[in-house]
């Protein structure tokens, strides 16, 4: 495993919450949601560039207080990586090792949380309320419109609640 | 103490909300940077004062501008693709509000946000405009009573009820007072240091068995004109709109909310509503009918 990697934690077109042992972020480039867990968010922070992986597998060790393995954080990082919340994509290497081989090794020995980046998705409730000033389905594309394809009779940009129903 | 737990669907909203704040910072700079000054209203302006972590759910950005602003606004909000989220052009306050242009930008006040500062109506101007906006919409969205719970609750210490009150006409103030009642009454607002406390607990019967009808309807009321091609979708709006729903009626005639016979205003507001209506229906299957 290559631990001389100084993984940088993007920053632009990211919009960040924190709230309480969990981070959101919202991608505004891919319109996705995530939720950071504690280990996630504190790898994610930790990532400014200049901490390579031994660096942040330490920063992780002081700010929960209990042995973390370089593993650990390979396994935050693939994630971020994964779901572009890095600057550059980091490629784990565990080591000949599958993902979950790794998941399971560490998951039995460790006493912190796994980390995990969750997607996070608009209710049914929100996306029903999600309405726009359209009135064809040709004005919804580039106007912010929930979706881009169909503007129904409700005046809700969500083609499946009534197929066939636009103008 | 525990920390609070988030549960999936608050976490989308709350981080949604954040979402919008930096599109509504974006486009207010946006707008600001062609000499156009808008106003925000609803949205981030009445997110402001929810509590923390407990997000209001928005969807898109309200920007009002000065008439002589509008024609120049309107047609960045159609030409710019990249705010990320619709804008509402809105042409003043219009009926939402009695003062002013110049009144209201001339009070209103800068919200700072993480993203940037944001020109929004002053305290005493936003809970006037809200509670007139959601009066307007017959009340039917429960959910936004909570925006005149939370303009009330979490006003600032200096919030001044003369100048949220006073400076329009008794009728107008009577709404407010109706307004703020009723979420006193449904949302358990407190009201014991409001000046006017007992006029909050005197709510016409009607008002609230519109409300509570409105609110047990699962047919929510939309623009007739977006119903054309759903021919029984197109009747329950219909059937909907008739008899006017009480509260809206009052508003959009300008009339009192008090204990007095809604039916004449109801019949005014049929008269005012009708020709308009129909004018947009009418230009909809024109459009439809050209392509």
């Amino acid at each position: 495993m290559s631990n001389t990697t100084f993984p940088s934690a993007r920053k632009s077109g990211l919009v960040v919450q924190e709230v309480p042992d969990e981070v959101l972020i919202y991608d505004l480039e891919s319109n996705k949601a995530h939720c950071l867990n504690k280990t996630a968010a504190a790898v994610w922070q930790a990532c400014n560039g200049s901490n390579s992986v031994d660096d942040i597998t330490a920063v992780l060790e002081r700010s929960t207080g209990s042995k973390v393995t370089d593993e650990m954080v390979w396994l935050a990082l693939d994630q971020l990586s994964e779901n572009n919340l890095l600057e550059a994509e980091v490629k784990a290497n565990f080591n000949g090792q599958t993902r979950r081989e790794v998941l399971k090794k560490i998951g039995l020995a460790s006493v912190i949380a796994l980390p995990i980046v969750a997607s996070l998705v608009a209710p049914k409730s929100a996306m029903a309320s999600a309405s726009c000033a359209c009135t064809l389905s040709s004005q919804c594309p580039g106007r912010g419109c929930p979706s881009d394809t169909c503007c129904n009779g409700d005046l809700i940009c969500a083609p499946e609640l009534t197929p066939g129903g636009c103008f | 103490m525990n920390p609070v737990r988030l549960g999936e669907a608050n976490k989308w909203e709350l981080i949604n909300q954040k979402r919008l704040e930096r599109l509504t910072s974006e486009a207010f700079e946006k707008f600001g940077s062609i000499g156009l000054n808008p106003i925000v209203i609803k949205g981030a302006a009445a997110a402001s004062f929810y509590p923390e972590h407990q997000p209001r759910r928005f969807f898109d950005i309200d920007l009002a501008f000065h008439r002589d602003e509008f024609p120049a606004a309107m047609e960045l909000a159609e030409s710019e693709h990249r705010f990320g989220t619709h804008i509402d052009v809105h042409l003043e306050l219009r009926s939402l509000d009695s003062l002013t242009w110049p009144e209201l930008f001339a009070r209103s006040t800068f919200l700072e946000l993480e993203f940037g500062s944001i020109r929004v109506l002053c305290p005493e101007d936003h809970l006037r405009v809200i509670a007139v906006h959601w009066l307007n919409d017959g009340g039917e969205n429960r959910e936004r009573l909570w925006d005149i719970y939370c303009a009330v609750a979490n006003r600032p210490t200096d919030f001044d009820w003369s100048k949220c009150l006073d400076c329009v006409s008794e009728t107008r103030r009577g709404w407010v007072i109706t307004a703020i009642g009723l979420a006193h009454k449904y949302l358990d607002l407190d009201i014991s240091d409001l000046p006017f406390r007992e006029e909050c607990e005197n709510i016409p019967k009607w008002v609230t068995r519109t409300l509570e009808r409105e609110w047990a309807d699962p047919v929510r009321t939309r623009p007739l004109q977006s119903c054309l091609r759903q021919p029984k979708l197109f009747l329950k709006q219909l059937r909907k709109r008739i008899p006017p729903n009480p509260i809206q009626a009052s508003i959009q005639t300008e009339s009192p909310i008090n204990d007095g016979s809604r039916f004449f205003v109801q019949i005014r507001n049929i008269a005012n509503r009708s020709v308009p209506s129909l004018e947009r229906i009418t230009k909809v299957i024109r459009r439809k009918d050209s392509r």
